[in-house]
């Protein structure tokens, strides 16, 4: 496959794992603005937004919002358009997802027209949305929509799409934005979790991550229906039968760079297999008797962002002199 | 029928069969509009204009290898030299180059339209011609929404263009092969007929590639794939001739990779069309196609031309700057309807405007007079309408002459228009071959 599409594809799926990550979260959030306490108001934007490692838009009326308790519901109507269409903010969901329409969009040859059909049809949905709208009806299903479309793109992919190097590049992007988000997500509430007054009160933070994880279910099937914090951070990073826990996202990751096996900048190539393989063994080996979660976590990210340059270096931005020619 | 039109629109859309329009602030997506009615024409209409369109490609192809050879044409004074030495078209790079079985044009889209007395060729497209992808895309629309009176009309089938088109680029690769490596050059994605290139890659199963994706190396070329270099046989480009080679034509091309040329001059690759075929679509070189037909072939021209004035001869000159209201006026190297003046649409200042333009440069124009295009009913407003086309079917020419049963029909929209160019706001139109 040529380099430029298989670097689209791997975007693609980088892009849209992107837009389903802050989707899920913007559930989870919109739901908690209905009847939740100002207090898990708050800390649900201030994790967004760290996560994001990017700041809110000041509004005139309500000051700094980080500085205050006044993430008030009208906050929330700013903040939530920051988030889901503001086109100078390259986080925004309409942003993620764009971007993911329009490499596949370049690369239509590359995947199979159901694929291209299902995407452009979601696309041409939230291209109508308005934040009004949003608000006026039921916000939670709004983001419980998006989600959808991602989800059965990706379905549809998996059932529609050949088998060539073209999946893994798509997959590999996607698992591998996956490790990112989740290693920025959990080492945020690995430290501001512990911030939380003590009072004897639910784990709102953790019931809240294990939903935008799709681990609510599966945490109650293995350890019932009170919430710890750790309890959940274990399974959240560890358990490799949860498609969005972080040691499922490496484990599928190296799955793919194996896959792809032999890559024109060998070096890089081999080297990117190290770094993956350096990922397991921080989860497998490390994390257990890890005394900072917070450090590892990061270091987690650290090395997941080595792999994507190795990934570049190995299959996009490869030297041609060095490259194997092949029939 | 409103409701057939609604759904063929609609499918456009959610497919994404997109056109770009230049000129506004961003590049936009725009869809062709594609009409529900289509335009029906007689099996053996149909036959007599392939087997003209066959013989004009045949006679242009005989006259580019001699243009770029001997150029007997010229010193039999068929054609003046003049004439070809002003051509901006004309590549002397393409000297003394051959070519596979003599093919320059692999890939010809000849523009017709219909008078009161029968088609005449408008122009002949024999550089990178597009169209043919909406004349695949609206016989899928319209078939698949009208399918019983589809089916009972008995309709000869568009669908074996890509294998047409895969077979004579085979025939056209350096060392004939029933596996070649092909690939399609495309300018990339803000290119206006991007989707057609797309579709076109996957109905050949070729890579679509850019410029920065080929690499010339040791005199062939090659595409960097995720499993390295990989040897590129046959490039079907969609790319002007300028910008193929930043070393041999325009240098500040970015579009293009780097010796193409001299892969091409080496014959280690195959560029369909070749460059320089342009010399032959230029206005003024239309007007003696008639000739070179009778010259090369010694048959006489199945198809007519649209009687023509050449601005470079003092005579037509006079007449043309005399009855700017009753012409239209192109430029000779022109393409898309850009740069053209609708006489007897225009302002009496635009015309002035454009008088002046004609004398500081007379051999750059040739005039036509305005014809009666003919029309065809189009579902508009909910009522059928009369709107003006024209007729672009596509020929491929390999080691054989081939063609599908169908075109391109191009509509003007807006009422009265005369102006079908889909970068002018046009639409399209399926085309019905059916038996007699």
């Amino acid at each position: 496959m040529l380099v430029r599409s298989a670097e689209s594809l791997y975007w693609l799926g980088r892009y849209l794992e992107r837009a389903e990550n802050l989707s899920r979260l913007m559930e989870v959030q919109v739901g908690v603005v209905i009847d939740r306490p100002i207090r898990e108001l708050v800390f649900g934007w201030r994790r967004i937004y760290k996560h994001l490692d990017t700041s809110p838009p000041s509004s005139p009326e309500v000051g700094d919002p980080m500085d205050t308790d006044d993430f008030t519901v009208a906050d929330a109507y700013t903040l939530t358009d920051d988030l889901t269409f503001e086109v100078s903010n390259p986080y925004s969901i309409w942003n993620c997802f764009a971007q993911g329409r329009e490499n596949a969009r370049q690369m239509r040859h590359c995947i199979s027209t159901e694929m291209w059909n299902c995407l452009n049809l979601s696309y041409l949905r939230l291209k109508e949305s308005k934040l009004v709208g949003i608000w006026q009806a039921e916000p939670v299903q709004f983001y419980a929509e998006i989600v959808r479309d991602i989800n059965t793109f990706f379905g549809v992919a998996s059932a529609t799409m050949y088998r060539d190097d073209g999946w893994d590049f798509i997959l590999l992007g996607r698992t591998l934005e996956k490790i990112q988000l989740n290693a920025s997500i959990l080492a945020i509430q690995a430290t501001d979790s512990m911030d939380l007054p003590k009072d004897g009160s639910r784990n709102f933070e953790w019931i809240g991550l294990l939903h935008a994880c799709y681990a609510d279910e599966a945490y109650q099937k293995l350890y019932g229906i009170e919430v710890e914090a750790e309890k959940a951070m274990t399974l959240l990073t560890t358990n490799d039968d949860l498609p969005n826990s972080l040691l499922y996202a490496i484990t599928r990751t190296d799955d793919r760079i194996r896959n792809l096996g032999l890559a024109p900048d060998a070096k890089a190539g081999e080297r990117a297999l190290r770094y993956s393989g350096r990922l397991k063994s921080l989860i497998e080996h490390e994390w257990p008797d890890a005394d900072d979660p917070h450090r590892l976590l990061t270091l987690v990210g650290n090395f997941a962002n080595r792999l994507h340059d190795q990934i570049v270096e190995a299959w996009f931005n490869y030297r041609n002199e060095q490259a194997t020619k092949v029939s | 029928m409103s409701s057939i039109q609604d759904r063929i629109g609609r499918s456009f859309l959610n497919q994404g069969i997109s056109f770009t329009l230049y000129g506004e602030e961003e590049a936009t997506e725009r869809i062709i509009p594609i009409d529900g009615i289509p335009r029906i024409v007689p099996l053996s209409e149909w036959d007599l204009l392939q087997t003209g369109l066959k013989q004009r490609l045949k006679a242009l192809n005989l006259f580019l290898h001699d243009v770029y050879h001997e150029a007997r044409i010229i010193k039999d004074g068929v054609i003046p030299i003049d004439i070809i030495k002003e051509c901006p078209q004309y590549r002397l790079e393409m000297q003394g180059v051959d070519t596979p079985l003599n093919v320059y044009v692999g890939i010809c889209g000849t523009d017709l339209i219909r008078t009161n007395d029968g088609y005449r060729v408008l122009e002949d497209n024999l550089r990178v011609p597009s169209g043919v992808s909406y004349m695949i895309a609206n016989r899928r629309a319209v078939k698949s929404n009208i399918p019983r009176i589809f089916r009972r009309s008995k309709v000869v089938g568009v669908e074996d263009y890509g294998l047409y088109l895969f077979e004579t680029l085979c025939e056209l690769a350096p060392v004939p092969s029933n596996d070649p490596c092909i690939v399609l050059l495309s300018p990339g994605v803000f290119n206006s007929a991007f989707y057609e290139h797309m579709f076109l890659a996957n109905e050949i199963g070729a890579e679509l590639v850019e410029g920065q994706d080929l690499v010339v190396n040791n005199g062939f070329v090659y595409m960097r794939t995720t499993h390295g270099l990989k040897k590129v046989d046959v490039i079907y480009r969609r790319i002007d001739d300028d910008f193929i080679d930043p070393l041999v034509f325009r240098k500040d091309s970015i579009l293009g990779v780097p010796g193409l040329m001299h892969a091409y001059k080496l014959g280690n690759v195959t560029l369909v069309n070749a460059p320089g075929t342009g010399v032959a679509d230029d206005k003024s070189v239309y007007v003696y196609v008639p000739d070179m037909i009778r010259y090369y072939l010694s048959e006489d021209p199945i198809l007519a031309n649209v009687e023509t004035y050449l601005c470079r001869r003092p005579d037509d000159l006079a007449y043309t700057l005399d009855n700017l209201d009753k012409l239209v006026v192109k430029t000779v190297g022109g393409s898309g309807g850009y740069g053209m003046l609708m006489g007897p649409q225009a302002s009496p200042e635009e015309r002035t405007a454009y008088a002046e333009q004609i004398r500081a440069n007379p051999s750059n124009y040739i005039s036509q007079p305005q014809l009666a295009l003919s029309r065809s009913p189009c579902w508009i407003d909910e009522r059928p309408q009369p709107r003006c086309v024209d007729l672009r079917p596509f020929i491929l020419q390999g080691a054989e002459s081939r063609i599908v049963g169908g075109a391109f029909c191009r509509v003007a929209l807006p009422e009265g228009s005369l102006i079908v160019n889909s970068s002018q706001g046009g639409g399209g139109k399926d085309v019905w071959v059916i038996e007699d």
